[in-house]
């Protein structure tokens, strides 16, 4: 809470904050206090998965499906926006929201829909991290166990603080892809060009591209997002006044994760140029090796873990949150593993159980990495119906809270599309031989 | 929670202001979920609700059958027939 001391010879209060005399810096040290939630939602997003799916979007399409990650900007911010909105209000977690408000039914199935594409996803986090450790000749079996005994060791250290403070340098890690994309990218002319102006590329939207498509979808906006950030901003405490910081923060975050994500695509487009066939990103940091040099594929593996560590974190967290608040045990990053053993257990069990799954071989990993954003893009619509009925809940949030016309053409909008992309695929699935249009 | 209100963001009185980290400061009283209880909800939404759980289960079921399909076990199962 900014507080302002009218004159000088007031007692200031015990010292709990920073005291400054300008106004600007009053305000960048806000916002700086509540930056976290909505950067390493945004940027955890930007895991292992996603590595994996925008690489492959690249090396298939080429940069043909750039525009794509324009038009998900919005669906991040205003996806996120209400969630921030939602936890500062009520201080509560999502799930335990949607549990006291649509009734137990809904409420566990809200958790285990979550925890069931939560732990998919942590396998693919591992399966990243298994990836990138055998490319630098370090065995998985010690390569897996140690990030994931260094992931339970981070967050039961009884700090969100600490906690925090290490996932947002791994989040500003990311900007490292930036460097990446412009040494493999000769000319900015085509990736304007592309981000700015839809098309398709050749052979139209055949179920490959629905399918590659919604996983894009599936990765840049998930359903854990939704629990994170909520869980989050109620265990850091953000306050009434906290809002337009965190608002702020999740924009800034959404054009950040949207331009990582999008240099992730252009990496991948090295292998489109020369025809590079590859099963996954471990892989295809291999191939580009000898056109865009070492530097490139050291990089692309290195990037691939931090991708990988801080999405295993985030996704595992959202799922203790999440199983915390619907059977009602204490969950705080704040707490020590004493007082909220419950909390921690679940999160070092998903962690654990991931991490001994992917050390199993030959597991189609790529495969595995798609189908889960592609099942997190399917599911998202229905989160986002539930976020909807929520943020116009006018008898829970008063007038303040609740969205604005706006918000809410914005995100039925986000719905409908959604829940379109979902049917152009069950068509494409179940009718493989349906005519595909907009080819060239 | 505010001790002291707020004043107009400037300084030239002389004054100054502290910037608190949410979990030391004093926490405010959040807008209750226990208290305000289960939502009511019309005919409509309750129906809508019905259809986004026909929609989930299909469209699971749908994804397990796309994946089968996408990594052949679907073609071995049927060779194997």
């Amino acid at each position: 809470m900014n507080q302002v001391l009218e004159n000088a010879d007031i007692p200031r209060p015990p010292a709990r904050g920073i005291v400054v005399r300008k106004s600007w810096l009053r305000h960048l040290l806000t916002f700086l206090v509540v930056v976290g939630p909505g950067l390493i939602v945004m940027e955890a997003d930007n895991d292992a998965g996603a590595v994996a799916t925008y690489t492959q979007a690249g090396a298939q399409y080429g940069l043909h499906l750039l525009w794509v990650m324009l038009l998900l900007l919005p669906v991040c911010y205003y996806c996120q926006e209400m969630v921030a909105r939602l936890g500062i209000a009520t201080g509560e977690g999502h799930a335990a929201t949607i549990y006291k408000r649509f009734g137990k039914w809904w409420g566990r199935f809200s958790l285990f829909d979550l925890i069931v594409v939560n732990f998919c996803t942590i396998v693919t986090e591992f399966a990243g991290i298994s990836l990138a450790a055998s490319h630098f000749g370090i065995s998985p079996w010690i390569a897996v166990p140690l990030f994931a005994a260094g992931l339970v060791g981070v967050v039961i250290t009884a700090s969100y603080r600490r906690w925090e403070g290490i996932m947002v340098v791994l989040c500003l890690l990311d900007s490292v892809w930036l460097w990446a994309a412009s040494h493999t990218t000769p000319a900015i002319g085509p990736v304007i060009h592309n981000t700015l102006v839809p098309n398709l590329p050749p052979g139209g939207l055949s179920s490959s591209l629905v399918f590659l498509v919604m996983g894009i979808v599936g990765t840049t906006i998930a359903p854990w997002q939704l629990f994170f950030q909520q869980s989050c901003v109620a265990d850091k405490r953000l306050r009434f006044s906290d809002l337009k910081w965190a608002r702020l923060d999740t924009f800034l975050s959404s054009i950040f994760t949207i331009v990582v994500g999008g240099c992730m695509m252009a990496v991948g487009v090295v292998a489109y140029r020369h025809n590079i066939a590859f099963t996954d990103p471990g892989q295809m940091a291999e191939a580009i090796a000898p056109f865009a040099g070492v530097a490139v594929r050291n990089l692309v593996l290195i990037m691939l873990c931090n991708a990988a560590v801080l999405g295993a974190s985030a996704v595992s967290l959202a799922s203790a949150w999440a199983w915390g608040e619907v059977v009602g045990w204490p969950t705080s990053l704040q707490l020590p593993w004493s007082k909220a053993r419950g909390f921690y257990s679940v999160y070092a069990l998903g962690i654990a159980l991931a991490a001994t799954l992917v050390l199993i071989p030959h597991a189609p990993l790529q495969l595995i990495i798609v189908s889960v954003q592609v099942l997190a893009s399917m599911i998202l619509p229905v989160a986002l119906v539930f976020l909807q009925l929520l943020l116009n809940d006018r008898a829970l949030l008063g007038d303040k809270w609740v969205n604005r016309p706006f918000n809410n053409v914005v995100n039925w909008t986000i719905i409908i599309v959604l829940f379109g992309l979902s049917l152009i695929l069950a068509a494409q699935v179940l009718f493989p031989n349906l005519p595909v249009f907009g080819g060239s | 929670m505010a001790r002291i209100p707020n004043t107009p963001d400037n300084n030239d009185n002389g004054s100054f202001f502290e910037v608190v980290h949410p979990l030391n400061d004093v926490p405010e009283k959040k807008i209750s979920l226990d208290e305000a209880g289960p939502m009511r909800m019309t005919r409509t939404v309750k129906i809508s609700l019905i259809i986004l759980r026909v929609y989930l289960f299909l469209i699971i079921l749908l994804l397990i059958y796309a994946v089968l399909n996408s990594s052949g076990a679907i073609n071995r199962v049927m060779k194997f027939a």
